[in-house]
């Protein structure tokens, strides 16, 4: 398939889906709702920001109760299409399925939500997601969850796969019949969890009393902009909020280092220095999740380096952590 | 002399006790009256308030004349007591209200006139008044600095959909929530550019957000007219700015909402 009948099979899309999609906006790419299938970026650079919010809104109202009346709020949304989604951002978009496996909320919009990706020729060109932690395996796609992923070619052309009965569906509603069926094989390769996994588990397992966590609560401002920007940072928090009807209950992105995250009830904090808070950070991606799904808790997409405003590198960190010498 | 005041513990007493109908009052001190503004720009909202509360005391909704034993259950207090009929007026308003509620960043942590505080203040009264006679030179004070004050609206100005929320919590009995996310929250969610990685001077990690970061969404970084969150990292933001910034520059932009004195 060439680039002429890529934009034609985006353009078909656009007609009947509200359509997300990287766009080079000055010098960055970054993902928005796209109206036209030329503002596509092809490049397969790293967007600023991801299709999370897409996903579970920064906000969103669970339900309501006016007088006695419980109301739920499940309204369905337009059915909606991720296009260009990179491998990375496909990993963290898996995680967030499984964590939201149970969620009503977050399930019912993800029936409506079609997942493109998109590579510019994985292989040659990973490099430049700045992977730090992820041994890149050519069957990659097999453990991850999509429904259409487009490979990009080095002469400009383009293989499609579909990766699920709803990818399928939809390639076939776009009369696009060449494509390569991928059998979705489960989070974890055959030859077990991802080596890199593993080491980052060690490296952060137990570290609390590392220096490490001492050094960088001297720079971190605690803003916690690296917890909004990252693709799998998924907690939130839940809070009551009166209307001129009745109470609706909401639910808000959350970051573990902001002073509400574990405050319970008669004030008492466990993250009460921010030490702590970073231990924490590190400790749910590079431990807890993957002891839980053995998978990615981070995509290494390096977003929350670049949005950070004291330059703290996850990648150096988790070096200095696994470096023996270093280790307390 | 400014402090900020703490989420009341009574509080949740106080809101029992308001069986009825609630009367509440929006009082001017020494303001801009910007944030008796700010609830109007919200016109719908403020005339549904009729169904759930009496809005008794609002004077730039009714002209009519009160007096000063008039009882509310719940007082919003906007400005600066400065003048010498805005400490008795404060102090009546308290013993008259079940609640009293610091209205804005003037009643919260002086405003903006604080600014006069950190200069010498008879210089800048002269330079203003030239000598003339019959004006006072008032010191600047916050509310909470005179009398009790159980729950603050930061901002300058307030937030709308801050005020009508509590409102509505008020009404249904619940304790109002405190927003407590810095200006980095909602910058990032609406993806606004960050003014400290472009080296400018800007105070959102350690202030409290619900202002939808309003001042970023223009380019402009924030000066903390809502005051600290909890668990505020301050040494290190002042770390990071002392990089590009002396701390006389730094103090400029600290002092305009009276943030300097809360920091330290």
């Amino acid at each position: 398939m060439n680039q002429k009948e890529m934009n034609n099979f985006a353009a078909k899309l656009l007609a009947n889906y509200l359509v997300y999609a990287p766009i080079k906006k000055a010098k960055e790419v970054i993902i928005e709702k796209i109206n036209l299938a030329g503002q596509i970026d092809w490049t397969g650079a790293m967007p600023i920001n991801t299709f999370k919010r897409v996903l579970l809104p920064p906000r969103e109202v669970m339900f309501n109760v006016e007088g006695q009346e419980y109301k739920e709020r499940l309204t369905s949304i337009r059915e909606t299409i991720l296009f260009g989604v990179n491998i990375l951002d496909l990993q963290a978009i898996t995680l967030l399925d499984h964590v939201f496996e149970k969620d009503v909320y977050y399930q019912k919009r993800r029936q409506d939500i079609f997942t493109v990706g998109l590579t510019g020729g994985i292989e040659n060109d990973f490099r430049k997601y700045r992977v730090f932690h992820q041994a890149y395996e050519e069957n990659v796609l097999e453990h991850v969850m999509f429904d259409v992923f487009i490979e990009k070619q080095k002469n400009g052309n383009f293989i499609l796969f579909s990766g699920s009965e709803k990818g399928r569906t939809l390639l076939e509603s776009c009369n696009i019949v060449e494509y390569e069926n991928i059998e979705f094989a489960g989070l974890v390769p055959e030859k077990g969890v991802d080596n890199k996994i593993v080491q980052n588990r060690l490296a952060v397992e137990n570290s609390e009393k590392h220096n490490l966590w001492k050094e960088l609560a001297q720079t971190c401002l605690a803003c916690g902009k690296c917890s909004i920007v990252c693709p799998t940072c998924f907690c939130f928090d839940e809070q009551d909020e009166a209307t001129l009807e009745g109470v609706e209950k909401a639910r808000r992105w959350s970051s573990c280092f902001y002073s509400d995250f574990s405050k319970t009830a008669g004030g008492k904090k466990d993250l009460d220095a921010l030490a702590k808070k970073l231990y924490f950070w590190y400790t749910h991606k590079f431990v807890r999740v993957p002891e839980e799904l053995s998978y990615y808790g981070c995509v290494s997409c390096m977003r929350c380096y670049k949005v950070c405003p004291v330059g703290i590198n996850v990648a150096r960190n988790l070096q200095a952590l696994s470096s023996k010498e270093s280790r307390k | 002399m400014l402090r900020e005041p703490q989420h009341d513990i009574c509080f949740d007493k106080l809101i029992i006790s308001m069986k009825n109908k609630l009367r509440i009052g929006i009082i001017s001190l020494t303001s801009c009256e910007g944030c008796c503004c700010a609830v109007l720009d919200w016109p719908t909202e403020f005339l549904s308030l009729k169904e759930k509360v009496d809005i008794v005391n609002f004077h730039l909704f009714e002209e009519s004349e009160h007096s000063s034993d008039e009882r509310f259950d719940a007082v919003f207090i906007e400005g600066s007591p400065l003048t010498k009929e805005n400490i008795k007026a404060v102090r009546q308003l308290r013993k008259n209200a079940k609640i009293i509620i610091a209205f804005g960043s003037c009643a919260h942590i002086g405003g903006v006139y604080h600014l006069k505080q950190y200069q010498d203040k008879n210089k800048i009264f002269n330079s203003i008044y030239h000598g003339q006679e019959g004006i006072e030179n008032f010191d600047v004070q916050s509310l909470s600095a005179l009398i009790k004050v159980n729950f603050v609206l930061p901002g300058c100005p307030i937030s709308a959909k801050e005020f009508f929320q509590f409102i509505y919590q008020l009404a249904i009995g619940k304790s109002p929530s405190v927003f407590n996310n810095p200006v980095c929250y909602e910058c990032q969610i609406r993806g606004y550019e960050c003014l400290l990685q472009k080296g400018e001077v800007c105070l959102g990690p350690m202030t409290g957000g619900g202002c939808e970061a309003v001042c970023l969404k223009s380019k402009q970084g924030c000066w903390g007219c809502r005051g600290l969150i909890d668990d505020a990292e301050v040494g290190n933001l002042m770390k990071k700015l002392r990089d590009k910034y002396s701390d006389k520059e730094i103090v400029k932009y600290l002092e305009v909402f009276g943030v300097k004195e809360i920091i330290n």
